[in-house]
């Protein structure tokens, strides 16, 4: 895409549109008489409606448009907001994605849905008709910007809608248009003054300016009686700008929408950048010029400055994650025919935002399988004596430099047995083979193991969990899966806040280099030459009266050099598991920009990436969770062994 | 767009904010030689308020020239649209002016 693709423009702003409208939608369920929400519901489609026209869209515009003039009649307590119109009015807002997306859509969808919205409102329940306002005369003054026209702003469509309202008459203001030597053709240098008599109030008349808010000079004035007996309309002074109103107006958000791909060119910028500083550093550290170590540093505190202040630019709240699953919990409700207590905490956590764009289909897998298999039916959720409705969570919190989201649920939790059963069916585990809980249920992340039984016809996605495990572990994260038998089930995504540039250990082993991420290490102990010998075939290590498994890297590496007498073991942990990693060196700490790993050594599993070092050398990342489940099964295989 | 000799100016086709820069060029060209003007929008088949801010812009310019401008023939429906819903056939100085035979 490119930003100067108009169509391109609207479909983002159609997306963000849409958005609120399902929230808004999803937050009317709980409360349907909340007058902010139908507003809120009501605005959207209305801007929905005027910008699918600028840009050409015109069947979304017509549709929009009848959704709007629906549910103006919600707005105007005409029609009572009932389950059944909220559903209709959600799928028809699938069928605006399709619109905006410029999906086909069968040609009768449409009709079909707006009859749905139709049928849902006379079926609703009339709300009793509230005592009409007081008819009221306004002054309402308007003049564009110059643009106007060209951006495809409608004069004639708003002086429709306020004629909509009540009453209009209607006076051109053109004391702005030049002769024909000074005229710009295309430019608007018109006004329009207005006097309107209706019954809706000061806010009806607004909406109708939504549109174009921060376009217009806007005022609108009630006229007293006695002046609205003779409509005598003068040449008004201008009106304020929009800008110049009170609080209830429009104020400019001071944001900038910037397309993602710039992100991550500017992301690599900085990457490259740090890698220069640190050959800077590398070669000022042979150099004795008091006033060269000086600029160096500076030059180092600024590219560390700037990567953080990129690394925040690049940090979005998961909220934006969280909003969708309330409409796919919507739908599941709706086709397992259970009731969903759906909570979500932690909105306001932020999380690179590559990272929460590869999220979205692991947590709907997640989420799925918690409604469809971990939550009971109503019956049995009573016979178990829980509440009718099950409860799932989702969850988002920030820890270090790690953010941990689950999904819990409070339903029957997972049944061992059955994926024992299932996986000695399958092949995955010898009939009879001793296995502890856990490893049971990491089997459920085993490629193969996911079937069509775990796969419902909400999917759609062929997404199995070991494909969530796959996701999460190229974000370089780790999934903890805890199962409380009759009371529910947790999965736990521990994930790092970033993908691009992390802060790392480096270490030698050997003659290489290797960087093991900061936010993964624990702390540092010596490995003296006794302690090895003495340690040999057992790998152990005993910190503060526990034990730790320990790898030596120079023997998984294959080496070939003999360890410095002085090794050094770095303690690293995945959440509640520690191993050590034995070391020859510590070289300090490294900004480490992280460059993928090319397709040919994509798999294998102890790196994660690499680094481009100050002098120019690569050094590999570890992958501290491949190598701390490693450290794991060694300890396991080990106690097996007694 | 032809001008014709007799002071005629025949507007036709689309008349909107995407075309009116084309005549805008042409009718001023078309203005500098002609004592008066008349319009003629009947072969318009679609039209936007740049055409009435062309059209007013030329009357306020003969004025102010002792020109004089008006419009003939029927008015076409997507004109008499713009005018009707703009509020510009409200006042009867305008409306004398926009439908007068």
């Amino acid at each position: 895409m490119t930003t100067n693709d108009p169509a391109q423009v609207f479909r983002v702003e159609a997306q963000e549109l849409l958005d609120q409208i399902e929230q808004a939608l999803l937050d009317l369920e709980k409360s349907p008489d909340d007058a902010d929400l139908i507003a809120q519901v009501f605005r959207a489609m209305h801007t929905l409606k005027g910008s699918g026209a600028m840009f050409g869209f015109d069947a979304l515009a017509s549709f929009a448009h009848a959704c709007e003039t629906a549910f103006d009649r919600v707005r105007k307590g005409q029609v009572k907001a009932t389950p059944e119109l909220i559903a209709s009015v959600l799928a028809a807002e699938d069928h605006l994605r399709a619109l905006a997306a410029g999906d086909d859509v069968p040609a009768d969808e449409g009709a079909t849905l707006l009859a749905r919205i139709e049928t849902a409102m006379t079926g609703g329940a009339p709300v009793p008709v509230a005592e009409p306002e007081p008819e009221k005369n306004w002054r309402v003054r308007f003049t564009l910007t110059r643009d106007a026209l060209i951006n495809g702003t409608r004069p004639l469509a708003l002086l429709d809608e306020l004629r909509g309202l009540g009453p209009c008459d209607v006076t051109p203001v053109w004391n702005e248009l030049p002769t024909l030597d000074g005229l710009q053709p295309a430019d608007c240098h018109l006004g329009w003054d207005i006097r309107l008599k209706t019954r809706h109030p000061r806010t009806a008349i607004e909406e109708v300016f939504i549109f174009v808010g921060d376009d217009a000079a806007l005022s609108i004035d009630p006229i007293e009686p006695a002046s609205a007996a003779g409509l005598v309309v003068t040449d008004a002074a201008p009106p304020a700008a929009a800008n110049d109103r009170p609080a209830a107006g429009h104020s400019i958000g001071y944001t900038v929408r910037v397309p993602a791909e710039r992100l991550d060119e500017l992301m690599n910028r900085v990457g490259e950048l740090v890698i220069a500083q640190s050959r800077l550093k590398q070669v000022v550290a042979f150099s004795t010029d008091a006033n060269l170590h000086s600029v160096a540093e500076e030059i180092e505190r600024l590219a560390s400055e700037l990567r953080d202040s990129m690394m925040n630019v690049r940090m979005v709240p998961i909220s934006q994650l969280f909003g969708r699953f309330r409409r796919l919990i919507h739908d599941l409700a709706r086709d397992t025919g259970k009731t969903i207590d759906f909570r979500t905490t932690g909105e306001t956590t932020e999380l690179d935002k590559n990272v929460i764009e590869r999220l979205a289909d692991p947590l709907i897998h997640l989420i799925r399988n918690s409604a469809d298999h971990g939550l009971e039916t109503v019956e049995e959720r009573r016979a178990a004596g829980k509440p009718d409705a099950g409860r799932i969570t989702l969850s988002a919190r920030q820890a270090g430099t790690e953010v941990i989201i689950s999904v819990s649920d409070d339903g029957r939790g997972v049944d061992l047995n059955r994926v024992r059963a299932k996986a000695e069916r399958s092949g995955l585990l010898a009939p009879g083979a001793t296995a502890t809980d856990n490893e049971i249920l990491q089997l459920l992340f085993a490629p193969g193991f996911s079937t069509a039984e775990t796969v419902t016809n909400l999917s759609g996605r062929g997404v199995g969990m070991d494909v969530v495990k796959r996701t999460i572990d190229s974000l370089r994260g780790t999934i903890d899966l805890a199962n409380r038998p009759g009371t529910g089930a947790e999965v736990a995504l521990r994930l790092p806040l970033t993908l691009a540039i992390i802060d790392g250990l480096l270490v030698r082993v050997g003659q290489a280099r290797y960087v093991i991420p900061l936010a993964s290490v624990e702390e540092c102990v010596e490995l003296t030459t006794d302690q090895d010998q003495r340690s040999q075939g057992r790998s152990f290590l005993t910190l503060r009266e526990q034990l730790v498994p320990f790898i030596r890297l120079r023997e998984l590496f294959a080496t070939g050099t003999q360890p410095d007498r002085y090794q050094k073991i770095v303690v690293v942990s995945t959440g509640s598991e520690r191993v050590g990693l034995v070391v020859d060196q510590i070289l300090g700490d490294h900004q480490t920009v992280i460059k993928p790993l090319s397709r040919f050594h994509a798999g294998i599993g102890t790196f994660s990436g690499a680094t481009i070092l100050g002098d120019g050398g690569v050094a590999l990342i570890l992958d501290v969770p491949h190598l701390v489940a490693a450290g794991q099964q060694q300890e396991d295989r080990l106690r097996a062994a007694g | 767009m032809h001008p014709e000799p007799a002071t005629a100016f025949r507007l036709c086709g689309e008349q909107t904010v995407r075309t009116i820069a084309d005549t805008h060029r042409a009718f001023v060209e078309f203005y500098a030689d002609a004592p008066g003007v008349v319009f003629d929008p009947r072969a318009v088949t679609e039209a936007d308020l740049s055409l009435v801010q062309l059209i007013e812009s030329a009357r306020r310019t003969a004025a102010r020239d002792g020109k004089r401008v008006c419009i003939s023939g029927p008015l076409p429906d997507a004109l008499r649209d713009v005018l009707v819903r703009g509020g510009f056939l409200n006042s009867p100085d305008n409306a004398l002016f926009w439908t007068a035979p």
